[in-house]
């Protein structure tokens, strides 16, 4: 199989991912919970996790929140400082995981910027829009159907100088490009671990700038149990429950991975195959590439006459696999203006190559060919 | 003998304050708090053997703003006696 769905979740994993969870099926009980072996043994997987996540995002490790996903990971944070009616400004290019909750809350959400790949026009349109006051920023790092890189340490420069706390969506970003806690001073980012950080499905990264005022989810954990309000500490504060020892476990793995070949080589590689692809499907006639200078990974396009799904389908006949649809992001194809048909999502990860690309493109201008000859004149 | 707890509102504070105290090669065990001082409910520690880890121990802590709850002294009895550095 040809595998190029990793903006979803990346399917082939290092080898260490598998052994680490197998091991600490074997080996590990529920950290936090006991002074016994087993226990311990967990609590230790667990803390060496945070301190690779903090090594990797610059921040310490009790920053460092383990959730099930991004999309979790956004809960907690919107939901801990958003309340209805509260002015919220997002850009144009968010997915559901942020545009739900804030729908839900009965927010007053401000879209800035919903012009592709012009990083400028996204810095001033957000500039506007917090021209008034805005209880929170929510914004993605990189477009999860486009690709496109906003202009986060710009915009993290405005929520600072304006005092408006900074939720990231780092989705698509987290182990591709550079990100630090530290240094953008955001409120939150969330991150998903089964993407760009190689973990298992299942797994997934909040890092906390900020002490959360509310909770969404309570619990024990295995600390001050008499209080009966959730700690005012972190993680403890947002992480109720028995942890996901396995998949952390998986997840530290993968850290370990993203560590050794260093985010900015991925990044680089990711970049090298998209611009390739990007060239190879530029000269199919009708074909509409979305391409621009800051695209990390992730590369869209429609072919003219023939349904998104349907192309997706007939590339999975070859054993091919791209997501194609609206990709859970209506705010970012209302933005480039692909709502109505959406696209065809090809993205990849530190296992896709060169020659992949290459049987892509030919299979791909097959069925482009094909399209022509069925498409009615 | 003597034995020193440092003892922690949370395992991952417990944890931050054992690196921390590894990296200056004071070595620290972690364990649960006996119940008796874990006045809040379940808690951890740092064990240490002597009074001279223990002061290193506690102002490396303090250095790294690791934030630690009590101090206890353990009694040839096994009782817990707080210790105000």
């Amino acid at each position: 199989m040809i595998y190029f769905d990793s903006a979803a979740t990346t399917f082939r994993k290092p080898h260490a991912v598998g052994q680490a969870m197998l091991r600490s099926m074997e080996r590990c009980a529920s950290p936090g919970r006991g002074g016994y072996r087993a226990a311990m043994e967990a609590a230790e997987t667990v803390y060496a996790c945070r301190e690779q996540c903090a090594g990797l995002f610059d921040c310490a490790p009790e920053q460092v929140v383990f959730t099930f996903n991004a999309t979790h990971g956004l809960n907690l944070a919107i939901k801990s400082m958003v309340g209805p009616g509260d002015r919220v400004v997002v850009s144009g290019f968010e997915h559901n995981a942020v545009m739900r909750p804030l729908t839900a809350l009965g927010a007053d959400v401000v879209i800035a910027g919903r012009t592709l790949f012009d990083p400028a026009d996204t810095l001033e349109n957000f500039q506007r829009a917090l021209e008034r006051p805005a209880r929170a920023v929510v914004c993605t790092h990189v477009s999860n159907v486009f690709g496109y890189a906003l202009p986060l340490a710009q915009i993290a420069m405005l929520c600072r100088e304006r005092q408006v706390p900074l939720i990231v969506d780092a989705s698509q970003s987290a182990g591709v490009l550079p990100l630090s806690l530290r240094r953008l001073q955001a409120a939150f980012i969330a991150m998903p671990g089964h993407k760009s950080l190689y973990g298992p499905q299942g797994t997934g990264v909040l890092l906390c700038g900020v002490m959360p005022k509310k909770t969404v989810l309570e619990g024990g954990t295995g600390s001050v149990s008499r209080e009966l309000s959730m700690p005012e500490f972190l993680p403890d504060r947002l992480e109720a429950g028995t942890s996901n020892v396995t998949g952390i476990a998986g997840l530290g793995a993968g850290l370990q991975f993203v560590a050794s070949q260093r985010p900015e080589r991925l990044a680089a590689g990711e970049s090298r195959l998209c611009r390739l692809l990007a060239d190879g499907l530029a000269q199919m006639d009708g074909v509409r590439v979305f391409r621009g200078g800051n695209q990390v990974g992730v590369l869209s396009f429609q072919a003219a006459g023939m349904d998104c799904e349907e192309v997706a389908r007939r590339l999975a006949a070859h054993d091919i696999a791209v997501r194609a649809g609206l990709q859970c992001a209506p705010c970012a194809h209302e933005s480039a203006g692909t709502l109505e048909d959406g696209t065809i999502r090809v993205s990849f990860s530190a296992f896709s190559a060169e020659a992949e690309v290459r049987q892509f493109i030919q299979v791909m201008r097959e069925i482009n060919t094909t399209i022509k000859k069925e498409t009615p004149h | 003998m003597n034995e020193f707890l440092i003892t922690f509102r949370s395992m991952t504070q417990a944890q931050s304050g054992q690196r921390a105290l590894q990296s200056k090669a004071i070595s620290a065990v972690l364990q649960r708090t006996p119940k008796s001082v874990a006045v809040q409910g379940c808690g951890y520690s740092l064990s240490v053997g002597t009074q001279q880890q223990l002061l290193y121990a506690v102002q490396e802590l303090r250095a790294r703003g690791i934030l630690y709850s009590k101090v206890y002294r353990k009694t040839d009895r096994g009782a817990l006696e707080e210790v105000v550095i």
